[in-house]
């Protein structure tokens, strides 16, 4: 195994420890362990929410605050289709393509700098409706 | 300046390393009745997290050095492609920052170009407020030193190649992924020292859970490493999940990045690849352009 796919591996691993966003993660972790902590100072907490006094209760309403934090990162995951369907099917494609690795490197930066170049274009052509608009 | 500064830092790191581990040894040489203290727990976490601080400050700096490369200037004077050839014009926002670059290398004990440097000068004084200037003396003068530095244009290909290495998409992809993981690690080594001094006063059955944050601060650093690594040795965004991440990145801050470099479409996207310690260029030509 040489270096790119170890770190490739290692890279996906902890991008999906952090959901891909480490500043929410850093948050939730911090509002957990407030929650944690508050379990603690006030054991009344336990009869209101009806739960019974232990460290499964505390780790669950941590884990609850940690995925509050994150609530925007899972609504994204569900609505924010950011990139469209057709550049997904490319790379999927590219993806599966049997070709060398050299090939498939020349074909992640077509497909890269094609769409820059359509990002380029379609602002030219906002720009050009705006201009005959007025 | 640099003489005096690198030393004493070297210094201080040096002292406080060998602090460390003297008191570490004391720790293990301590009676167990003193090792078993919440205390020994709580100062092992602060002397962790200070040490993290220290990393996060050359780390930071690295991150300064990562977007000065990216956002390096070829052409300090000249608009970009939309002006016509013989209309040259002068853009005084970019002159000051290549005169702060300049000041930025003196202070650093680097050679500079005097001449170049009144130049600058003589610009910022004689048109403080204005945004866009025309003004041909100091245009010739600037030119004429360029001449002088690069004798022959295949040279000054050359060094503009060379300087253009590091200006790519990936490394402005890079330079902001690094920013949000330096203020990630910051909120991480806080936690740690304020859950261990909460845990040590407060709480002193709860001691083990600043062991989180902690755990979260090495695996950001991991991460930050892993992710610069791929990134210079163009590995990134050569497969699809990256390439994802690449296109979602551009996608969102298309109005805030410069995509296309300084002289027309001169950034490249990916860096070219090293295989067993030389850079490969992908293929037949180093890097592809737009």
């Amino acid at each position: 195994m040489n270096q790119d796919e170890l770190t490739k591996s290692a890279n996906r691993a902890l991008d999906i420890l952090f959901f891909n966003y480490p500043v929410r993660c850093a948050i939730g972790v911090v509002f957990g362990m407030i929650i944690w902590f508050g379990f603690d100072a006030y054991p009344i907490l336990f009869e209101l929410l009806r739960a019974t006094n232990g460290n499964g209760t505390k780790f669950f309403f941590s884990l609850i605050a940690y995925l509050l934090v994150h609530s925007k990162t899972v609504y994204e995951a569900f609505t924010g289709k950011i990139l469209s369907e057709q550049m997904m099917q490319t790379l999927n494609f590219i993806e599966k393509t049997e070709v060398s690795r050299a090939q498939k490197d020349l074909l992640y930066i077509e497909a890269v700098s094609k769409y820059i170049k359509a990002l380029d274009k379609n602002d030219l052509e906002a720009k050009n409706e705006e201009v005959t608009e007025e | 300046m640099k003489k005096s500064k690198a030393p004493s830092s070297k210094k201080a790191i040096t002292s406080l390393a060998i602090s460390a581990v003297v008191v570490g040894i004391m720790m293990i040489l301590l009676p167990e009745k003193f090792q078993t203290t919440p205390l020994a727990f709580g100062l092992c976490a602060i002397v962790g997290s200070f040490f993290a601080s220290l990393f996060q400050r050359s780390s930071n700096k690295k991150t300064e050095k990562l977007k000065r490369d990216a956002e390096l200037d070829i052409d300090i004077l000249y608009t970009s492609h939309k002006v016509k050839k013989g209309h040259k014009v002068i853009l005084m926002s970019k002159v000051q920052r290549e005169l702060e670059k300049i000041i930025h290398d003196e202070i650093q004990g680097k050679e500079v170009n005097e001449a170049r440097k009144e130049v600058l000068f003589s610009l910022v004084h004689k048109y403080k407020s204005q945004g866009i200037v025309i003004d041909n003396e100091a245009l010739a003068k600037i030119t004429s030193y360029e001449r002088n530095e690069h004798s022959t244009p295949s040279e000054k290909d050359d060094s503009v190649n060379e300087q253009l290495k590091n200006h790519t998409v990936t490394q402005l992809f890079l330079v902001s992924k690094r920013q949000d993981l330096f203020w990630a690690k910051n909120i991480a080594i806080l936690a740690t020292t304020v859950s261990a001094g909460i845990a040590h006063f407060y709480y002193p059955t709860h001691q083990l859970i600043s062991l989180i944050p902690a755990f979260l601060y090495l695996a950001l650093l991991i991460k930050e490493m892993v992710l610069t690594r791929r990134v210079e040795m163009g590995y990134f965004g050569k497969n699809k999940f990256e390439a994802i991440q690449l296109l979602i990145f551009i996608e969102k801050n298309k109005d805030n990045l410069d995509l296309n470099g300084p002289r027309g479409s001169k950034r490249k996207i990916f860096k070219a690849t090293v295989i067993e310690g030389r850079r490969v260029p992908v293929g037949g030509v180093e890097g592809v352009y737009q």
